[in-house]
């Protein structure tokens, strides 16, 4: 039949290209959904200062040239 | 309550807990991470090499043996960008990306084998393509010149690495995603896909006629920026405000800036295919998202530019922010270069001259290659333990890598737009258009070998690190009590801190 002439490798693969374009898009989607209902938006103060720890905390500058121990400042 | 007033009311020990807790997650990552990151030092000299050979023989082709076919302009110059963007950039990105994963997750590593599989699979893809660029099996497509024998193992170790990054992060014990994450896992998702579809069109199963160059320059500037930039990026999110130990300026911003990259930038890749030989719309459209990419690209200067406001004085301090700063720096001159370079009127000059090579140096090598710099010195010491060898020698580094790429970018844009310009004059020979780049492209000779210097340097200062021929990092579980650094900070418009 034409219908199998016509399912070459490459046509295979090229839709299987076309499906796997719209599975990334349905991905960012649930990325996007997962992060609203998941409050990743609602308290962006918080977010903005969990890469700090009470023993490095906001004020504390975390990195000098080797052996310079921050007489210059 | 705020983290510096909870500072305050915790006791020494209970602060020692969170630095153990820290100083255990960045050792868990050792193994792997110093891995890619040998991976990448070593494929970085190679490719310094590469380029000088490369840069040499495009102003004096007879020079060091022109009739040796394994070192002529044109593999060498494939074999350079293929390493410096494969084996040097996505290496120390790799490297990177997996360290800043396992902090802001505040997980320890799992599956460290995995990742040292995809980091032997990955070097060896790069070795057999490397060779075959050299030997002549070079595809001559920009960016995906590899022979088919080499992507496969890339192909293996980016899909190790992304599916790492889920497992990871679902082990996390920090809840709020942090926006380096988002850049990060934009970055893990992208990739794998991006170079698995672009070699099956063009290599594999190649798709025909103008298709073919569509989908090239599609992965091209996808590979810019969707994989190198969010991982620069990310980086830049995470060690700006981690150095200066003040939160990024406006979170808000950095989210939308997230978000509107992730809709804008792949529609960006057209735009190298102005006035060739595909349909029109497409070329509008990418010029169209190349102009879109203000708003991203606003919204990250801004809010890097802000975080530093008033904090500059910490560049002559920490060699970490220096060299990231740099890269900020240059993400912001380079993408709205970029922006402009689509439009029409201003491609018809550009196009197919040195030029476009600046613009591209700027962005692979101001913005990503200096922010690897500027991570590397902060990470490396923190999975060794061991501190740099020297601060003289870091500095030296700075300066040479800085005015290199300074006077590359200068140089050849230079010499790029009077090429472009003389290039739309019909009425001048084509050979004096030649004859007259020839002392830009010496310029870039000379810019090139600095940089090289500086990455002989950082070389020197890595291996000092690694076989611990450098002092060992003070501090009990490298924690260190600096009260007399506590810095004044700014009220920021979120009323933080």
């Amino acid at each position: 039949m034409n219908f199998f002439l016509w399912m070459n490798a490459t046509t295979i693969v090229y839709i299987l290209i076309g499906l796997s374009m719209i599975t990334f898009f349905g991905l960012v989607i649930m990325a996007l959904t997962w992060s609203l209902k998941s409050g990743q938006f609602e308290n962006f103060e918080r977010s903005a200062q969990a890469i700090f720890d009470p023993d490095e905390p906001i004020g504390i500058v975390t990195d000098s040239f080797p052996n310079k121990e921050l007489k210059e400042r | 309550m705020s983290k510096k007033s909870m500072n305050n009311l915790l006791s020494y020990d209970e602060r020692q807990q969170y630095a153990l807790e820290r100083s255990r997650i960045d050792a868990s990552c050792r193994l792997p991470v110093l891995l890619f990151f040998i991976a990448s030092v070593f494929w970085l000299i190679l490719g310094s090499i590469l380029a000088i050979l490369a840069s040499i023989k495009m102003h004096n082709p007879e020079w060091l043996f022109p009739n040796v076919s394994w070192l002529t302009f044109g593999r060498v110059r494939a074999g350079h960008l293929s390493i410096m963007s494969y084996g040097w950039a996505s290496s120390a990105g790799i490297g990177t990306a997996i360290w800043l994963m396992c902090r802001l997750s505040r997980a320890e590593m799992i599956y460290p084998r995995l990742l040292i599989v995809a980091a032997i699979s990955w070097n060896f893809g790069i070795l057999i393509g490397l060779i075959g660029i050299l030997a002549g099996y070079g595809r001559s497509v920009e960016w995906l010149d590899f022979p088919p024998i080499a992507p496969p193992f890339l192909t293996v170790a980016l899909a190790i690495v992304a599916a790492w990054t889920v497992a990871v992060f679902r082990n996390r014990r920090e809840k709020h995603v942090y926006v380096s994450q988002w850049y990060l896992f934009a970055a893990m998702f992208w990739m794998p896909w991006l170079y698995t579809v672009s070699n099956l069109m063009i290599h594999y199963l190649p798709a025909k006629g103008v298709i073919q160059s569509s989908v090239n320059w599609w992965y091209a500037h996808n590979v810019l920026g969707l994989w190198l930039t969010p991982i620069g990026l990310g980086t830049a999110y995470y060690l700006i405000p981690k150095v200066i130990g003040r939160p990024i300026y406006s979170y808000y911003l950095s989210i939308l800036g997230f978000w509107a990259l992730a809709l804008f930038y792949s529609w960006a890749g057209m735009h190298h295919l102005i006035g060739g030989p595909i349909p029109a719309w497409m070329a509008t459209a990418s010029v169209v998202g190349s102009m879109m990419m203000f708003i991203p690209v606003m919204a990250v200067a801004l809010n890097h530019h802000m975080t530093m406001y008033g904090n500059f004085r910490h560049l002559r301090y920490s060699p970490t922010l220096r060299f990231v700063v740099f890269g900020a720096v240059s993400y912001t001159a380079v993408s709205f270069q970029g922006s402009i370079e689509a439009l029409k009127s201003f491609n018809e000059v550009v196009h197919f001259t040195h030029y476009t090579v600046a613009h591209a140096h700027l962005g692979v090598y101001g913005f990503f290659t200096m922010m690897m710099f500027g991570a590397m010195y902060y990470i490396v010491p923190r999975l060794t333990g061991w501190e740099w060898g020297s601060s003289l020698l870091i500095r030296l580094h700075f300066w040479f890598c800085a005015l290199g790429i300074l006077i590359y970018f200068i140089g050849l844009s230079i010499g790029g737009w009077i090429q472009g310009m003389e290039l739309n004059n019909p009425n001048i020979p084509f050979i004096n258009i030649v004859k007259k780049t020839v002392p830009y492209l010496i310029s870039r000779s000379v810019s090139g070998s600095l940089m090289s210097l500086g990455h002989v340097i950082f070389t020197v200062l890595f291996i000092q690190n690694i076989f611990r021929l450098s002092p060992r990092r003070v501090g009990p579980a490298y924690f260190i009590e600096k009260k007399d650094i506590l810095v004044n900070v700014p009220v920021s418009p979120l009323g933080s801190s």
